[in-house]
């Protein structure tokens, strides 16, 4: 495992500087001690009797104990003589300062902000520390980092935070997440920090880099790929010299909001079956199919937008058969409005695809004026913008920061996924919206469970038998362990084979050892396989038909 | 010359002297073993606990803990001596003597260590 490097050791360090700072106020506490006790032993006094009598060490030590520490149970044993008095005074100022000292000086050690700086620190690594399951590293948690943040928790997935802002982190609790998260005010540029929040732990099973600075970014890269190489990341990059040299480094998966959003655009407007089902595998489970938009046959777009982005996504739709203007809202009021009109007429989709939500609602509202009829797309920036942009409903409404949220999260939550992914994309509408018809069957409309499901002997024995029979079919595996002629509600999306993808296997496909099933199922479903792959048993019973000693049906 | 040092040494020889002086003698003889000198004894130790409090490299961090055994040995005779003098039924008589005596004499091996640490830090100190 590796550790940060010794010096920077934390975990002793902030209780070390407290003992340090702590050594003086004690000294000057135990010598004012000893000097009060010595001397209230050499004071005379007289017992009650009259006799001539001196305390001892004990009784001046328990005298002095109270006295210090300004509890005052009075003059024990005897009532003291004047030369006692006179010592008791002056011990009394001296002790009760060191107390005071000595007191006042743990207090600031531990109001001190270095300290719970440490504390904080300490805690946090133990925190990562003590995960016991497979977690994501999120580096920067702004809009993107939250909304993959959301989707992780909602698939049951453990993440750990990582964020440059302070407000950032002391809101994360008012996110409402299912599991503690541990999260750590810190700059992913500081490779000490990601080794502290996990990277190169073996439950550390993917990174995220979604920081705005994209140089910090490629900073994680780095360092995850030159200490975890084996742990797939994905990075946030708009800029292609930073995408080049992220590049350098492993094989990053790079997120482009820019690429994503032209991407998804095309997808939308040639296939909105297939960006519908797209959208809901990577959304959280029990949510409801997204609606569905007509297709668009490709005619005049009209960008409204500057720079970078409106070019790229001009280039995206251009590869599609459309023809595109791209009329810039920053020039001087007239020459737009002049351009909107002359251009309105004759287009048949328009993107409001500015970097301001302000801008783009306007533009939408105008173009909208014009033509009720307009395909309207819009950029939206800010998430907590949503109401506003629901409420003019345009005909597809894309937020660059969402979009490489589910992109980071179809690529890292589930592998298995993405490939599936990566198939649909090949296919036709038509597939997709077959494909979606069958989804929804499987848990009443709602979104099902999705889940990795590897065929592996060795982690349960009794598959090898069933294997090495030949003809193990895929259906045998999907029967009711309760009752094997009926099947469960397990849909079968994808079975891959080494780096073969057979998508929507049906129940007559061949089991070999090694194949990755991608299965989505309800939940009755799901608990049914769980137990067939994990109970003997059931196993037994539904897979051959024995009802075998181990199963409990057998003793009912 | 490090003034830290100096009284690092100076307290941590004190200790061991100290405990020394209240250790020798017969051991059941109250007369050959003042009871103050325990109580400076257990003072210094004290002190040379904290003066190593937070302490990082090894050698500090072992004699902390041999410092601390002194502390604790101390505290014990320390404590059995006033009860020993004060309520117990015999009163502070060879027996008794004996056990704070015994005592002490743990704390002392404990700062005899320390004194043996020290003095091993001087050594590989010059020869570098």
């Amino acid at each position: 495992m590796l550790s940060p490097t010794p010096e920077q050791n934390t975990s002793d360090s902030a209780i070390f500087m407290v003992l340090r700072q702590m050594r003086l106020p004690l000294i000057v506490l135990i010598m004012t001690f000893t000097v009060a006790v010595v001397g209230m032993m050499a004071m005379p006094g007289k017992d009650d009797k009259g006799n001539p009598w001196t305390m001892d060490v004990f009784e001046a030590f328990y005298f002095m104990s109270y006295t210090a520490s300004t509890l005052g149970y009075g003059e024990i044993p005897y009532a003291f003589s004047t030369s006692q008095r006179l010592w008791v005074i002056l011990s009394i100022f001296v002790t009760v300062i060191a107390w005071t000292y000595a007191i006042g000086k743990l207090v600031s050690l531990l109001r001190d902000d270095a300290f719970r700086t440490a504390v904080r620190t300490q805690r946090f690594a133990r925190a990562v520390a003590r995960l016991q399951e497979p977690f994501v590293l999120v580096v920067g948690f702004g809009d993107s980092g939250r909304k993959l943040g959301r989707l992780l928790d909602a698939n049951g997935k453990q993440f750990v935070v990582l964020d440059k802002e302070a407000q950032r982190i002391t809101e994360l609790p008012l996110e409402a997440l299912t599991s503690y998260v541990p999260a750590q005010v810190a700059d992913g540029v500081d490779p000490r920090e990601l080794i502290r929040a996990g990277l190169g732990t073996k439950n550390c099973s993917a990174i995220a880099a979604l920081t705005d600075d994209e140089e910090a970014n490629l900073a994680v890269v780095m360092a995850a790929s030159l200490l975890a190489p084996d742990v797939p990341v994905v990075a946030r990059a708009t800029e292609p010299i930073m995408m080049r040299r992220m590049a350098a480094f492993g094989d990053p998966m790079i997120v482009d909001p820019f690429d994503l959003f032209g991407d998804e655009l095309v997808v939308e407007l040639q296939k909105p079956q297939t960006l519908r089902l797209l959208r809901w595998l990577v959304s959280e489970p029990g949510s409801e199919c997204p609606e569905a938009r007509p297709t668009l046959q490709p005619g005049k777009w009209i960008i409204a937008g500057d720079g970078h982005f409106a070019h790229r996504l001009a280039d995206d739709l251009t590869k599609i058969g459309n023809v595109v203007s791209i009329i810039d809202p920053n020039v001087s009021g007239q020459g737009f409005g002049a351009a909107m009109r002359r251009l309105m007429p004759t287009a048949n989709g328009f993107a409001a695809a500015t970097d301001n939500d302000t801008t783009n609602l306007s533009l939408l509202m105008a173009a909208r004026r014009i033509d009720p009829e307009i395909y309207l797309v819009a950029r939206q920036n800010q998430p907590v913008n949503q109401p506003l942009f629901d409420a003019l409903n345009p005909d597809s409404v894309l937020v660059p920061t969402w979009l490489i949220a589910r992109e980071a999260m179809a690529r890292i939550g589930t592998p298995l996924l993405w490939r599936f992914i990566e198939e649909i994309k090949k296919e036709d509408n038509g597939w997709s919206a077959e494909l979606l018809q069958q989804l929804s069957e499987v848990d009443h409309e709602r979104r099902p469970r999705l889940w990795g499901q590897s065929i592996d002997p060795e982690s349960f024995p009794p598959l090898r038998g069933w294997l090495e029979q030949g003809d193990a079919r895929l259906g045998e595996l999907l029967r009711d362990p309760d009752r094997r002629d009926i099947s469960t509600d397990v849909l079968a999306l994808m079975v891959l084979r080494g780096d073969q993808a057979h998508t929507l296997p049906g129940h007559d496909f061949e089991i070999q050892t090694g194949d990755q099933l991608l299965l989505a199922a309800n939940r009755a479903a799901y608990e049914a396989l769980e137990d067939i792959f994990t109970v003997r048993g059931a196993f037994e019973y539904a897979v051959k038909g024995n009802r075998s000693k181990w199963s409990w049906s057998a003793i009912s | 010359m490090n003034i830290n040092k100096v009284l690092f040494g100076f307290f941590v020889l004190l200790a061991a002297t100290l405990n020394f002086g209240f250790f020798i003698g017969d051991l059941d003889v109250s007369a050959h073993h003042n009871p103050v000198e325990l109580f400076a004894a257990l003072v210094v130790s004290l002190i040379v606990t904290v003066m190593k409090l937070g302490e990082r490299t090894q050698r500090g961090a072992v004699i902390l803990a041999a410092s601390l055994v002194a502390d604790l040995q101390l505290i014990i005779a320390a404590t059995a001596w006033a009860y020993y003098d004060n309520v117990g039924a015999s009163g502070l008589t060879g027996p008794e003597m004996a056990t704070v005596v015994s005592l002490s004499g743990g704390a002392l091996v404990a700062n005899l260590v320390s004194v043996v640490l020290l003095v091993i830090e001087t050594a590989t100190f010059d020869r570098r």
